[in-house]
Order: C-alpha cells, then sequence, then structure tokens
C-alpha cells in the first residue's frame, strides 16, 4: 500500500523508518543526503540514480552487485524485473519509479531551518553544470557569529575510464580500518547486510560534519591492471597537538572566533588506493601519509590496509588487515552466506590498543580504541511465509586495561527481532539485552556483588495501513537497566498518524513516557523532515505532541515543517521545551 | 558650546545604540522606501535598484537604466541622516548596480560604496552577488575600511510564489584597530503575488549576535501611478508604510518605520527609469 504513497514515502528518512530501522541506528547523514537526491532529482531510475543508490550503505552486496550492473545497462528501468532484488531494494526502486519531481532538473538548492535554543541554517544544493556536478553545503550552528561557520563545495566529473573531483571528498575502501565515512556501522538488527559491505570508493564529501572531509583533489582511475584513486588533501581543524604527541581535534563545530581559544591544526594527506575486481573476487590496499602542523609541533603518521572478499556461490568471504598510527594494528574478518529466505553473519574484529589510521571507523563497540578491542559479532535472518526473524549477539572485549590488576571490560549483546508482515498490517516485536563489565571490577575477586551493568529493551511496534491515506502506528517500548542491586525502568509508548491528501502530508504522533533514569532511557523517532532522521531522546518523565505538514508540488518545490512540543511529566500542560523546522527544496 | 553639543550628540549616539539591540557600527543600510514600507524587506519582489546591495539577485530583473536618491532621519534626528544614490544599468546580460550610500554626520560618518550583479542563470532562478566597501570616519579619531560580501538567490517556484533568501556579510569582515565585526545577516522569505495589483512577502531576518526578526508587508497598486505599502516588523515591533508615486518615468518615494522607544524614521526618494 505504501508504495502508492510516493508523497509521503519519498524522503530518505521515511523509507529507512518503513523498513523497521531502530531509533538508536538512524543512517548516516551521507545516505540521508543521497537518497534525498536520488528522490528528488527527478531522474526516476536513471543510470545516475542507480549509481548514487550504490552508494547507500543499507543495501547489501548482492544489491549493489545489481545497482552497479543495471547502472551500466542502456536500459536502467527494467532493473525491476530482476528477481534477486532484495525486498528492501525493490521496494525503493518502486517508490522511485514515481519521482517526487516529474521532470529532470538541473538545478536543486535546499535550505532547512531548525530550532531548538537558536536557530541552525543549512544550505545545500546540487548544480550539472556541462557534464559536471557541483555541490555545495554551507552551515551556520546556533548561537555562532559566522553567517557561514562551516562551507564545502566539490566539483565532481566523469569522463571515459576517469574520475575526479575536486574540492571536498571522502574515499570509501575496505571495510573501516582506513578509510571510511564519519560513523561507523553499528552492532544490531539491521547490520547483516551493510556489514560485508566494502566501501564504494571515491566520494564527494556531502555530510555537514566538520571533521571527516578531504579537501583537495582525488581522481579514481580505471586500467587493467586495476582502478587507482589518488587523493591530495590539505584541511585546517580547530585542534592541538598535545606534549605527548596525541592529536586533539574540537569536534562540536563550534568555532571559537580567537585563535587563543581555538587554535589551527593544519593536515596534509596523501593516499592512494588501488583495488581490483575479478570474478567473484575483490582486492585491494591503501595508503594514507598524514602531515599534521600544530602551534608548536609537527607530526608525521603512515597507515593502509590491505583488503579481500571472495565470494562463491552463496557464501562470503572477507577481511581487511590495517597497519596505523604507532605501529598499532587492526583485523577484521567475516563469513557470510545468503539464500533468498535465509541470511547469516559471523564478523571477528580486532583493534591493538591505540589503534588508529588516517580516517579509520569501523565497527566497533567503544568509540575510543585507547585500550584496544576485539569481538565477534553474528546475525541470522530467515523467512517464511510473512514471517521474519532476526538474532543477533556480539561478544566483546577491551584487550587491556587502564589499571594494573584489573580485568579488562567485557560483555555481550544480543537480540531477537520478530517482524508478521499481513496485507495491511505489520508487526514488530523485538528484544534486546546487553551486559558489561563495570571498569573497576577487580579480575581475581569473587564477589556475590554485580559487577556489571546490563540493560534490556523491548519493542512492540504494530503499523496498520487504514487506507491509501492513512497509516497509523502505535509503538510501546520498556527499558531495564541494572546496575550494582539498583534497577531502573524506563517505559514508554507513541501513536502516530500519516494522513496524505493529494499533494499534503501530514504527521503527528503523541508521545508519553515514565522513565526513572537516564540509564533506562528511551527513544522514538522525531517527526522528520527530508534529510533529517531524529529520533528523541526521553530520560525522565516526559510527555510530547510532535506535528509535520509536507507540500510537495511535484514538478518544482517541496516544502515542509516540524513543530514538537515536550512536557516534563505525563500530563500534557504547563510549560513546553519546542523544537521546530523548516525546510524548502527547490528544482528549476 | 561647541564641545557640549558634542558630547550631547556622543551620548545620544550611547543612548541608541544602548536601546537597539545594534551593532556599534554599519546597522544602517541603504534601503529603498518601498522595501521600508513593506516590513524593512528587502526581498520583495518590488525591486529598486538601492536594494542591489543586500538582495543583489533581484537586479537580474531590471533590464532598463535606473537611478534614484534617497535621503531621510532615524527616529526623527537630524544627526542620524542617511543619503544614498544608485545607478542601474543591464551589461554584459545581467544587472548592474553602483551605488553609495551614508550615514551619521560631520563627527560620525558611515559610508557604503558597493558594486552589485545578478544575474539569471535559468529560466526561473535568479543570484546575485554585491561587495561592499565599508569606511567609518570619526572626526579626530580618523578612519577606517573593511570589504563585505553579500550573496543572494530568488526562485520562483510557480506563478505567484518566490522563495528568496540572501547571505549579508558572509566574509565575516571586521573593521578598525579592534577587529569589531561588522553585522551579518541572514534574510529568508516568500513572496506571494496573489493578483497583478497585490504582493506580499513573509520574510525573516537574523543578525547573527542576536535572535531572529519575523517581517511582514504587503503592497497594493491601487493606481497604475500610484503604490502604498504597510508592514510589520517584531523583535521589537515596528509598524511600516510607504507610497509610492510615478509620473511619466519620474518616481517620488517614501516610507516610513515606528520604533517602540525612539519614535519615526523617514525614508524620502526619488528616481528615474529610462524606458
Amino acid at each position: 500500500m505504501l508504495l502508492n504513497n510516493p508523497v509521503r514515502s519519498q524522503s530518505g528518512s521515511n523509507i529507512v523508518v518503513d523498513f523497521g530501522r531502530d531509533e538508536e541506528d538512524p543512517l548516516p547523514e551521507e545516505d540521508l543526503i543521497l537518497l534525498n537526491d536520488v528522490f528528488l532529482n527527478g531522474n526516476g531510475l536513471s543510470k545516475l540514480n542507480l549509481l548514487n543508490l550504490s552508494r547507500v550503505s543499507i543495501f547489501s552486496e548482492e544489491d549493489v552487485s545489481i545497482l552497479s550492473t543495471y547502472s551500466l545497462s542502456p536500459d536502467p528501468t527494467s532493473i525491476l524485473l530482476n528477481k534477486a532484488l532484495s525486498r528492501e531494494l525493490k521496494s525503493v526502486l518502486e517508490r522511485l519509479k514515481t519521482p517526487a519531481i516529474n521532470s529532470v532538473r538541473s538545478v536543486h538548492l535546499e535550505q532547512m531551518m531548525t530550532l531548538s535554543d537558536d536557530i541552525r541554517y543549512r544550505w545545500k544544493g546540487i548544480v550539472d553544470v556541462g557534464g559536471s556536478q557541483v555541490g555545495f553545503i554551507l552551515e551556520r550552528d546556533p548561537t555562532e557569529r559566522n553567517v557561514i561557520d562551516y562551507g564545502s563545495i566539490y566539483i565532481e566529473r566523469e569522463s571515459g575510464s576517469m574520475r575526479w573531483i575536486i574540492g571536498d571528498h571522502q574515499i570509501l575502501a575496505g571495510y573501516g580500518l582506513s578509510v571510511w565515512r564519519n560513523s561507523s556501522t553499528r552492532r544490531g538488527f539491521d547490520v547483516l547486510s551493510s556489514l560485508q559491505r566494502s566501501g564504494s570508493g571515491l566520494k564527494p564529501y556531502r555530510s555537514s560534519h566538520e571533521f571527516w572531509k578531504i579537501r583537495g583533489a582525488a581522481v579514481t582511475i580505471n586500467s587493467s591492471v586495476g582502478d587507482w584513486t589518488i587523493s591530495l588533501g590539505h584541511n585546517s581543524w580547530d585542534g592541538t597537538i598535545d606534549s605527548t604527541g596525541i592529536i586533539k581535534v574540537n569536534e562540536t563545530g563550534m568555532h571559537p572566533l580567537t585563535k587563543l581559544s581555538s587554535p589551527i591544526l593544519d593536515e596534509s594527506s596523501f593516499t592512494v588506493v588501488w583495488s581490483r575486481k575479478l570474478e567473484g573476487l575483490a582486492f585491494g590496499t591503501v595508503y594514507s601519509k598524514t602531515w599534521w602542523t600544530g602551534d608548536f609541533d609537527k607530526l608525521r603518521r603512515e597507515s593502509g590496509s590491505i583488503y579481500l572478499s571472495k565470494k562463491l556461490n552463496a557464501s562470503h568471504f572477507f577481511t581487511e588487515v590495517a597497519i596505523g598510527y604507532h605501529n598499532s594494528f587492526g583485523a577484521i574478518a567475516g563469513y557470510g552466506f545468503s539464500f533468498k529466505n535465509l541470511r547469516y553473519l559471523i564478523h571477528g574484529r580486532y583493534y591493538s590498543r591505540g589503534f588508529e589510521s588516517f580516517r579509520a571507523n569501523p565497527v566497533s563497540e567503544w568509540s575510543s580504541r585507547d585500550e584496544g578491542e576485539r569481538g565477534v559479532f553474528q546475525s541470522l535472518k530467515f523467512r517464511w511465509s510473512q514471517n521474519t526473524i532476526v538474532f543477533y549477539g556480539d561478544l566483546y572485549g577491551r584487550i587491556q586495561s587502564d589499571l594494573n590488576m584489573v580485568s579488562p571490560v567485557n560483555g555481550f549483546e544480543t537480540g531477537i527481532r520478530w517482524i508478521f508482515k499481513q496485507k495491511r498490517a505489520k508487526t514488530r516485536l523485538q528484544w534486546s539485552s546487553e551486559r558489561k563489565t563495570v571498569e573497576d571490577d577487580p579480575g581475581f575477586l569473587l564477589s556475590s556483588d554485580n559487577h556489571y551493568t546490563s540493560k534490556q529493551t523491548f519493542k512492540y511496534v504494530y503499523d496498520f495501513q487504514v487506507n491509501p491515506s492513512i497509516k497509523m502506528r502505535f509503538q510501546a517500548q520498556q527499558t531495564t537497566a541494572q546496575s550494582a542491586e539498583i534497577i531502573l525502568i524506563g517505559q514508554g509508548a507513541t501513536a502516530r498518524i500519516w494522513l496524505n491528501l493529494n499533494r499534503w502530508v501530514f504527521e503527528m504522533d503523541l508521545v508519553g513516557a515514565k522513565v526513572e533514569d537516564f540509564d533506562s532511557r528511551v527513544y522514538f523517532w522525531d517527526v522528520n523532515l527530508p534529510g533529517e532522521m531524529r529520533s528523541t531522546m526521553y530520560s525522565q518523565d516526559a510527555s510530547s505532541i510532535g506535528l509535520k505538514i509536507v507540500y510537495n508540488k511535484r514538478g518544482r518545490w517541496y516544502s515542509g515543517v516540524r513543530y514538537r512540543m515536550k512536557w516534563d511529566g505525563l500530563s500534557l500542560s504547563g510549560n513546553f521545551s519546542p523544537s521546530a523546522g523548516i525546510f524548502i527544496s527547490a528544482s528549476v | 558650546m561647541f564641545l557640549l553639543r558634542r558630547y550631547i550628540i556622543k551620548f545620544s549616539y550611547l543612548l541608541i545604540f544602548a536601546i537597539n539591540p545594534i551593532h556599534a557600527a554599519f546597522d544602517h543600510f541603504p534601503s529603498s522606501p518601498q522595501s521600508i514600507g513593506m516590513g524593512h524587506l528587502v526581498l520583495t519582489s518590488n525591486v529598486h535598484p538601492t536594494d542591489g546591495l543586500r538582495f543583489p539577485s533581484a537586479l537580474a530583473r531590471m533590464k532598463s537604466l535606473e537611478g534614484s536618491i534617497l535621503w531621510g532621519n532615524r527616529y526623527g534626528i537630524k544627526d542620524l541622516g542617511h543619503q544614498s544614490a544608485s545607478v542601474n544599468i543591464f551589461a554584459f546580460d545581467m544587472g548592474l548596480n553602483f551605488g553609495y550610500s551614508q550615514f551619521g554626520n560631520s563627527l560620525y560618518r558611515e559610508s557604503i560604496t558597493y558594486l552589485a550583479a545578478g544575474k539569471s542563470i535559468k529560466e526561473r532562478i535568479n543570484l546575485g552577488i554585491s561587495i561592499a566597501g565599508y569606511n567609518l570616519s570619526i572626526k579626530d579619531y580618523g578612519s577606517a575600511t573593511a570589504l563585505g560580501i553579500t550573496t543572494s538567490w530568488q526562485i520562483q517556484l510557480n506563478d505567484f510564489l518566490n522563495w528568496s533568501g540572501s547571505l549579508q556579510n558572509l566574509n565575516a569582515p571586521t573593521i578598525g584597530a579592534s577587529s569589531d565585526p561588522l553585522p551579518q545577516i541572514i534574510h529568508t522569505g516568500m513572496s506571494l503575488v496573489p493578483y497583478t495589483n497585490v504582493t506580499t512577502v513573509f520574510g525573516w531576518e537574523q543578525d547573527t549576535e542576536y535572535s531572529g526578526r519575523f517581517k511582514f508587508g504587503t503592497a497594493y497598486q491601487v493606481f497604475p501611478w500610484m503604490d502604498i505599502s504597510a508592514g510589520f516588523v517584531s523583535n521589537p515591533g515596528q509598524g511600516t508604510g510607504g507610497i509610492s508615486i510615478h509620473i511619466n518615468n519620474f518616481g517620488i518615494y517614501y516610507g516610513t518605520s515606528t520604533h517602540p522607544e525612539l519614535g519615526l524614521s523617514h525614508w524620502f526618494g526619488m528616481g528615474y527609469v529610462a524606458e
């Protein structure tokens, strides 16, 4: 039924929410921007859009392979006839068949204003100029004095066997140990496909995340001996090199205007990637050299990795081994098999203490790798009839602890999800549990005390399509957090309705949460404008109402506004905290 | 007596700047009486060459030789007088605008010399850029200069709706030995033309130092030779009004704006449009 509602469904965030993605695991901004561009550029099922979709991280290796094949085909629309498409990709392609913009446009401009304490402004644009694509993003964060506190621009062109980018770009190669996107893949229900994805190569940098781009020039050359990507970059960041040689970068996005409070750290980089694809086999290597110059110090670092992917019938083996800074190293390896109704993955990781490389962002429990990490993740997904079951489990631990005579922290996380689809309804039921030892737990001490923290989350989601114009969702969840003898409970429920009236879309939700403490917090999706995928966290008793109105003038412009009122307590009365956003996108 | 007058004038500046949340310099920009009448909104589709500094993309639609002079006093205070002149030509397939504006008196004077250009890059989209040289002169203290860059856009969404915006002084200019920042202002708005003789504009303006202001204005062409306009600005609440009279190729303009603390301000102008 959703396929008949192109207006509602044609934004990246809505699509992924329809897939049942968890609130704690939103898509990276780069994926959202790509999905939005694909739906708003008016090209429908074009070669360019299939290529762009192949860069979105949620699709499986098999889907990417199909997308890449049809992106070179003279009739890309025939991709819909391919029976090997996953349900998710088929759903996206069906929606794309009826684009939000009904003719091809060559200039796209967007403005987003979001209000919490102050207003954040973001302007984004893509212009086709004589076969080249020029994109930019400008941003003013709340309370920043400068109209543009962050700006990014790129020019991308493809000619024959060569593709080059001047401006802000990124390189995705291997599985995250060397050069990767600014957010790592999370472990959970939704990563069975994306963990097996290797990087898609050279891309324009389109995120408003300021500290992950490479600013400079890069080229990819396809040759008979493999594909070569070479990048030269120079970035200036707010940061310093401390007395021990550690680089510290202020990643808040806020820019103090005095040099004293915001010293400049210059980064110059050289990166080269070589990759080769043969029948069922892909491999490559990455090398990066980086020079940093702070106010008082200079540093030079090198890092690199080798990766390989081998497919044999339904099986897929992949690995990456990396040498990082200070002789640190990291390795990942995985094996998966995939049949139409059954998929499985086992994925192991090992990051030595202090593992760090040029743009590493591999899957991990901890964002800091000061004490190293090792872990094994498994996931199984199978379908029969109208049912889908997903299991996942992750065992992980630090390699070393900071203190002597103390065991490194370790833990596990596991979950099970059941989805039952009917003609007009979808039920999702899931349970997940995680348990982690506390950092000061002496390894030799046997004690009856609980030296761990644990959390269990139970979630129930029911979607019902009343008719082609109205969809409803009811969701309830409970989080139980335990630390020592203390048990904390957070409960929440939400009801949401979507209403489609010709070119207008209305979305409204009501949330109530009874939460004892931050540790037992619960999350619900917020009402999101195109290009957003935010969830709202409830860490105390609260209630809220959110409203979104979107107008889509197919062919020229798209605009929407959202507003949320959040009250302390469950009474929906008294003073509330507002948050709001307004969005306009025009294509000419 | 002269010294006393000087102190009184300086005191009046301090009073005004303390009451009104504005920068120490260059809060006053040249604006046409029409845009003043429409709630101080420069994003209107009723373009005027004087607004080229802050909204240069509109110049793309001005395809004839035009010129105007404007003058007036802020809050009825003679020492807060302003004068400006601008000329618009269409050349190189774009609208080009040259202008000069000054504000203050012989002791304290802010002047802006600017060059602006607006061009249609497609049928329904205009982009513009302006470069302004700011000069601040204080008698017996000296003078200082700065360069500011402004860019703007105007997109026709359909036959009666336009989306516009402007980023003023986006290069973050500062002035003087102490590097005082000049105002950096974000404008965004929609103009609506429901009938050929009615234009309504809704806009949002935020000086990045302060909270934003909502602006609203509407203009009505009463006769082919006369337009009237009225508007409202929030934070602080201000009412605005204006009238324009066109006789052959000549125009006479008047705009006024209230202020909750400081009283009325006036803008007068005359212009010529070569057919």
